[in-house]
């Protein structure tokens, strides 16, 4: 009987009776007070459940909000961390650039300017004709500079620069012969390369004229080596020769100060370091300390001393 | 069933201004978490409000439902007030008048709905509350067609109604 009601009562609220069905529901929920409950009841649980739905409804829509959010907020993060690492590679790589650029042209500025020097400096010693080609890879005074360095970028930019000087070597090569025939020796090419250490402080003079008088005077010693350095403030003073690939040192009157004995050069400032790194090489290596502030200052006055007591000397001849 | 979609969508829209609205709250004094309860309450009642044909919206819906907020906090934080102080009025309050009483009761069969299987809380729920045709409850509970569909309701109010009956009994003798 009671789910019948219950049928009843279902179909009634849903309007799915018939008009008769209907009327006759109506009359029985007048007089049976049962009916009357059970119909308050149905209608409790009805609006109930729809409540409930309500209450799903929004809990659903609460979680997907946060869902979307936690998404949202997960994707700025990311996006967030992207720009972030970009831009550090960014910049990373443009101050690259700048620095690849800096070395770049520095070496373009250098090389035109004065091409006999850097010449001077670098490829000569190569290009001679009577000598073997190999020989004097070791005393390229670019390597001198970089024994300290371990930066890559910076021995691409010496490649580089070497490159450029080698451009500019052969005009260097001719102008030394033509004036190293006209005012020093008849011989018909200069037998003797200069391997100069360059620092600008010292090129007042121009710095070809003073070589050449200088391997004029000197020419005897100078002559018995394959090449022979300036007088500087690196050594204080006194000129690395080489001979035979082998490196020593000789003063301004051309005795010799160190023997030629050694395979490599090192200039550094902490010979220690560079003795242990170069332990198990089976090369001789002269290891020289490199002068800074008060040292060059030093040099540099005892150099003009050197000088001073030289060249008049040789000059009243 | 458009209708419900509406309704989901204005939810959404609404939900969007939840910071704002637990912000407000915070003002007031509200901690987060009853902050977010009373929040959906304010929902619901602002849904069933929309549902009801007398009901005519004189303001946007989000200031509707900030002022529901408000209102149902101070209720909440007088009444946690009035727990503390004196616990006496509480049932002298609770019956106020029929409505009340209603809604009492509607919340109280809400809860005894809550005990039934989960298959049948949801085929009320989209019957009586999104108005799904039984063709498509059927197909969605997985039923194999409408007419299992229906006998299943009817099998679940009458379990509905044993469980309140059932309820009424065990809780009047201790009211009594």
């Amino acid at each position: 009987m009671e789910t019948n009601w219950n049928q009843l009562i279902e179909r009634y609220l849903q309007h799915e009776l018939s008009e008769e069905g209907r009327s006759a529901f109506e009359q029985e929920l007048e007089i049976n007070p049962e009916l009357r409950e059970e119909m308050e009841m149905h209608q409790l649980i009805r609006s109930a459940a729809k409540r409930a739905s309500q209450r799903a409804l929004i809990q659903q829509t609460g979680k997907l909000y946060l869902r979307n959010l936690r998404i949202k907020q997960f994707a700025l993060g990311i996006a967030g961390t992207v720009i972030v690492v970009a831009g550090i590679i960014y910049w990373i790589n443009s101050k690259n650039n700048q620095t690849k650029q800096m070395t770049e042209n520095a070496s373009l500025k250098s090389s035109p300017k004065n091409p006999s020097e850097s010449a001077f400096r670098t490829d000569q010693i190569s290009q001679q004709s009577n000598q073997p080609g190999g020989k004097s890879s070791l005393i390229q005074p670019t390597d001198w500079h970089e024994t300290g360095e371990t930066n890559p970028k910076y021995a691409a930019a010496a490649a580089k620069y070497k490159m450029h000087s080698r451009d500019h070597a052969y005009y260097g090569l001719v102008k030394n012969s033509a004036e190293a025939s006209a005012d020093t020796l008849p011989a018909p090419r200069p037998t003797v390369a200069v391997l100069g250490y360059t620092n600008e402080k010292k090129f007042d003079a121009d710095p070809e004229n003073q070589v050449n008088n200088q391997t004029g005077r000197n020419v005897l010693w100078v002559q018995k080596y394959d090449s022979v350095g300036k007088f500087n403030d690196l050594y204080c003073g006194y000129a690395l020769v080489m001979d035979n690939s082998k490196f020593g040192f000789v003063d301004p009157d051309g005795k010799i100060f160190i023997p030629l004995i050694y395979d490599q050069l090192v200039v550094t400032t902490n010979i220690k370091s560079s003795k242990q790194k170069n332990k198990r090489q089976k090369k001789k290596v002269l290891y020289i300390p490199k002068r800074s502030g008060k040292d060059v200052k030093d040099c540099d006055e005892q150099i003009k001393k050197v000088s001073y007591e030289i060249y008049p000397a040789e000059n009243s001849k | 069933m458009i209708g419900t979609i509406n309704m989901q969508q204005e939810l959404k829209q609404l939900y969007r201004k939840w910071p704002d609205i637990r912000r407000y709250l915070k003002t007031l004094g509200c901690d987060p978490v009853s902050g977010e309860d009373i929040f959906q309450e304010a929902l619901l009642i602002y849904v069933r409000k929309r549902e009801s044909s007398d009901f005519e919206l004189t303001v946007e819906p989000f200031f509707y439902v900030r002022n529901t907020c408000k209102l149902l906090w101070y209720n909440q934080a007088r009444k946690e007030q009035k727990q503390i102080s004196t616990e006496l009025h509480e049932n002298i309050e609770a019956t106020e008048d029929a409505w009340f009483e209603k809604e009492l009761k509607i919340r109280e069969v809400e809860s005894t709905l809550a005990k039934l299987g989960a298959q049948c809380q949801e085929l009320l729920q989209l019957f009586y509350g999104l108005g799904w045709n039984m063709v498509d409850i059927a197909k969605k509970i997985g039923l194999r067609n409408d007419k299992v569909a229906k006998a299943q309701k009817y099998r679940c109010l009458q379990k509905a109604k044993e469980l309140i009956q059932e309820q009424e009994l065990v809780v009047e003798p201790i009211k009594a």
